[in-house]
């Protein structure tokens, strides 16, 4: 099964509407010959991932997950071994639709691992500068 | 009956306007065969049998090239409006903005694709201050059809939210299948249902051997808040535009400010 998940609240990256994302899902699934279906928006609020941890409920194993972008975990704000742990459950691939990038979760999770790392440092740069 | 709306939050109502309905029914019925026709090249029996036509691999884009084609219809606002006219003026007043497009909603028997998990509109950035206007296009029963659950205990769940952000938790599916109990609604084609965005709702598989088909907008007083949280895209004149306006406002609208140079 493939699941989309959009945001719904601005993300480092800049703000956009859930039809604009769906737009940019859309066409990357086409280019990669994914099926596309409609996206679980995640709640507004800051640092909320209700949504995605629903999807780490509903999901069968062996789906995949296509994210508008990987910016969106800027704002996680708990344990990232966790969480990888978690898609790692349920999920096999990870594909970011904005960055036209994949994760295959079973060989290379040590990549999203950095990734939310990164993503976490900057934001936390950025909040002290402020 | 609109009393019951601040016990239940929600309101079935028979439609105002029959022939309103009937057109309505004719432009979604003939926008889904034409769909159906440029994409699968096959004609549709008839809007519960879609799936009989239809594949699930291609649900999506006939609901969309259909969605496009019903947004074309100039009068398609005042149809859908015409059906709940009195009731939503008793609960917005005369001054409204209207969803700028109207959703379609096809929903196969045992299509994944088009399960709506439980949501709350307004935890994705919608106005609390709207109503939802859901119109069945086809008989709406068991689980082809919406699920609602109590104003109460959706409330609750609102104030108690950051307790589902964790993972390997129980997630709010959990909790709801545990205490909201979902209720599904009998609607026949006569009737439109309204609800506040504050309701816990949404779709399951549908495990009869009916298509559903309906259409929803939002409707909400012009004067009301728009964006709830820092949420893209829910604004006047992305998300809502102006519909109605009351003889107040008309008025008010022709006042020019001095210019004082």
């Amino acid at each position: 099964m493939i699941i989309t998940y959009t945001s719904m609240r601005p993300i480092p990256i800049g703000r956009f509407s859930s039809k604009h994302q769906n737009k940019i899902i859309k066409k990357y699934c086409k280019n990669n010959n994914l099926n596309f279906s409609i996206p679980f928006p995640e709640f507004v609020y800051p640092s909320c991932f209700i949504q995605l941890f629903n999807i780490f409920g509903l999901a069968p194993s062996n789906s995949s997950i296509i994210f508008f972008s990987s910016s969106q975990f800027f704002d996680y704000p708990g344990n990232i071994k966790e969480l990888i742990n978690s898609f790692r459950l349920k999920f096999n691939t990870i594909y970011f639709a904005s960055e036209n990038y994949q994760i295959d979760l079973n060989q290379n999770y040590k990549e999203l691992e950095k990734i939310i790392e990164e993503l976490r440092n900057l934001d936390l740069i950025k909040n002290k500068s402020k | 009956m609109i009393q019951d709306f601040d016990i239940n939050g929600y309101l079935i109502i028979n439609h105002e306007n029959n022939s309103s309905y009937k057109q309505l029914k004719e432009i979604v019925e003939e926008s889904i065969k034409i769909s159906v026709k440029k994409i699968c090249g096959e004609e549709l029996k008839s809007l519960p049998k879609f799936h009989e036509t239809v594949n699930n691999r291609n649900v999506n884009e006939v609901r969309v090239n259909a969605y496009n084609l019903i947004n074309s219809f100039p009068n398609l606002h005042d149809l859908c409006f015409s059906l709940i006219n009195n009731q939503i003026n008793t609960l917005l007043g005369p001054d409204l903005a209207v969803q700028a497009k109207v959703n379609l909603s096809i929903v196969p028997p045992h299509d994944k694709s088009s399960i709506i998990p439980l949501h709350s509109d307004i935890n994705t950035g919608e106005s609390i201050h709207q109503i939802v206007s859901w119109i069945p296009l086809t008989k709406c029963y068991s689980s082809n059809s919406i699920f609602i659950t109590d104003l109460k205990e959706s409330l609750k769940l609102h104030r108690n939210l950051a307790d589902f952000n964790k993972p390997n938790q129980p997630t709010i599916s959990d909790y709801s299948e545990k205490n909201l109990k979902p209720k599904y609604l009998n609607l026949d084609t006569s009737q439109n249902l309204i609800f506040t965005p504050l309701i816990y709702h949404g779709s399951n598989p549908n495990l009869t051997n009916d298509t559903r088909v309906s259409l929803n907008y939002r409707l909400k007083n012009l004067y009301s808040p728009y964006l709830h949280h820092d949420c893209e895209g829910k604004s006047l004149s992305t998300f809502y535009k102006k519909y109605k306006i009351s003889k107040l406002t008309e008025v008010t609208d022709s006042y020019k400010k001095p210019i004082f140079k």
